[in-house]
């Protein structure tokens, strides 16, 4: 299971972010270990894709998951939001059984 | 002038140039505060905030290829390593469990610190009177053994110092419950780790109602761990451990409290107790006279 997509919302700030970057970057998305709930996402700016990374692709949009990432986020929609918290990345993880209240971390 | 080989601790090594950041993403110590010669008091806990394992977290100098030790309960060392390796993805870090070549020992009273250039020797971070602590090679571990396990433990309880595995089961604790946020065991003003919003709501709130304190048994003779302390017929806690008359219970402060006010007897495991406050801990004590709140 490979299927992460992306919200017309995130492909639309990804774009806007990378007008002001190198041809070529992208949004790199990786899970590491830490964070209130022990996994946590992070959010890169990257512009060399690797062979075995998974690209999302989207209205020109592009993200990079490592494929270890990519076991912990299947079936994840990545979507942008704009709340009182700030504007953020968020990423809805089916996988995911509990979250912080940032939302950044979170269990399975 | 007693040291022991504290056979019980083993010793997990993290290593590698992600190490530092990996740790402090998933402990309750901040490790920019460890240091060599400046280890922490710290735990990993479950997202739900309960201690798994607790443990004191060495650095060694970059002379002699840096990385982490963690001096923990040498029976959880092969869980620990699982554990951290189950976080450990794509981060650059090495865990390995070396209990079979280290061995952690300790001198307290008028012991002086011995010489060691490697810097894994430092006052323990809990409290300085549990006196200093190392991480030396197994094989001269026996020079350091003066007295035996029991007379350090006997030494940790007479301070009222709890270890976990020990005073409470691993997974059903909190670290206020244990001590931990009395002992420098919590940073509270570093970032995100595994259960840090459920610890920093009880920080906030003031929580923690159930807490392990020490007791001085009546008749000099200790409970047997996990026995239930009682207030007249009502169970208000479970037993710790215990030397020379004097032991750890875990309790619901306010019903201890309630029940001295009521003039009750507290037993553990049916022997009457009294409370000592240790004078490092902050929290008010059962039957300590409520303190005058702020006009």
């Amino acid at each position: 299971m490979t299927d992460i997509v992306l919200t017309e919302r995130a492909a639309r700030r990804i774009k806007e972010i990378m007008a002001g970057e190198p041809e070529g970057s992208a949004l790199r998305i990786s899970v590491e270990g830490g964070g209130c709930s022990g996994f946590q996402y992070a959010f890169e700016i990257d512009r060399t894709r690797q062979d075995d990374d998974l690209v999302v692709e989207r209205d020109g949009a592009r993200v990079l998951v490592d494929p270890v990432s990519v076991q912990y986020m299947s079936g994840s929609t990545i979507d942008f939001v704009d709340d009182l918290i700030g504007q953020s990345f968020k990423v809805q993880n089916p996988q995911a059984t509990m979250s912080c209240g940032c939302g950044t971390s979170f269990s399975i | 002038m007693p040291t022991a080989h504290l056979s019980d601790r083993g010793v997990v090594k993290v290593s590698g140039e992600d190490a530092r950041r990996f740790l402090d993403g998933l402990l309750t110590c901040d490790m920019d505060r460890v240091a060599p010669s400046a280890p922490r008091f710290g735990a990993l806990l479950t997202p739900q905030g309960k201690i798994l394992f607790d443990f004191i977290i060495f650095e060694a100098p970059a002379e002699i290829g840096g990385g982490f030790f963690l001096d923990c309960l040498k029976v959880f060392a092969p869980d620990l390593v699982k554990r951290l390796t189950f976080y450990k993805l794509r981060a650059k870090v090495a865990i390995e469990d070396l209990s079979e070549a280290l061995a952690v020992v300790a001198g307290w009273g008028e012991t002086p610190k011995p010489q060691d250039e490697i810097g894994l020797v430092a006052a323990d971070p809990r409290l300085a009177r549990l006196g200093w602590r190392a991480i030396v090679a197994k094989e001269d571990a026996a020079g350091f053994a003066q007295a035996r396990l029991d007379a350090y433990h006997a030494h940790r309880i007479a301070l009222g110092v709890p270890e976990g595995g020990k005073d409470f089961l691993f997974n059903t604790a909190f670290p206020h419950e244990a001590l931990m946020d009395q002992l420098h065991g919590v940073d509270f003003d570093k970032g995100c780790y595994v259960g840090q919003e459920v610890v920093s709501r009880m920080q906030h709130r003031g929580t923690a109602r159930t807490r392990l304190v020490p007791v001085n048994y009546e008749g000099g003779f200790a409970a047997e761990p996990g026995t239930e302390v009682t207030a007249g017929d009502r169970s208000i806690g479970t037993v710790g451990t215990g030397a020379n008359g004097r032991g750890l219970v875990m309790i619901r402060l306010d019903r201890a409290a309630d029940a001295l006010a009521a003039g009750e007897t507290i037993r553990a495991g049916g022997i009457p107790v009294s409370f000592e406050k240790p004078d490092w801990v902050a929290f008010p004590f059962p039957g300590e006279a409520a303190k005058a709140t702020a006009d």
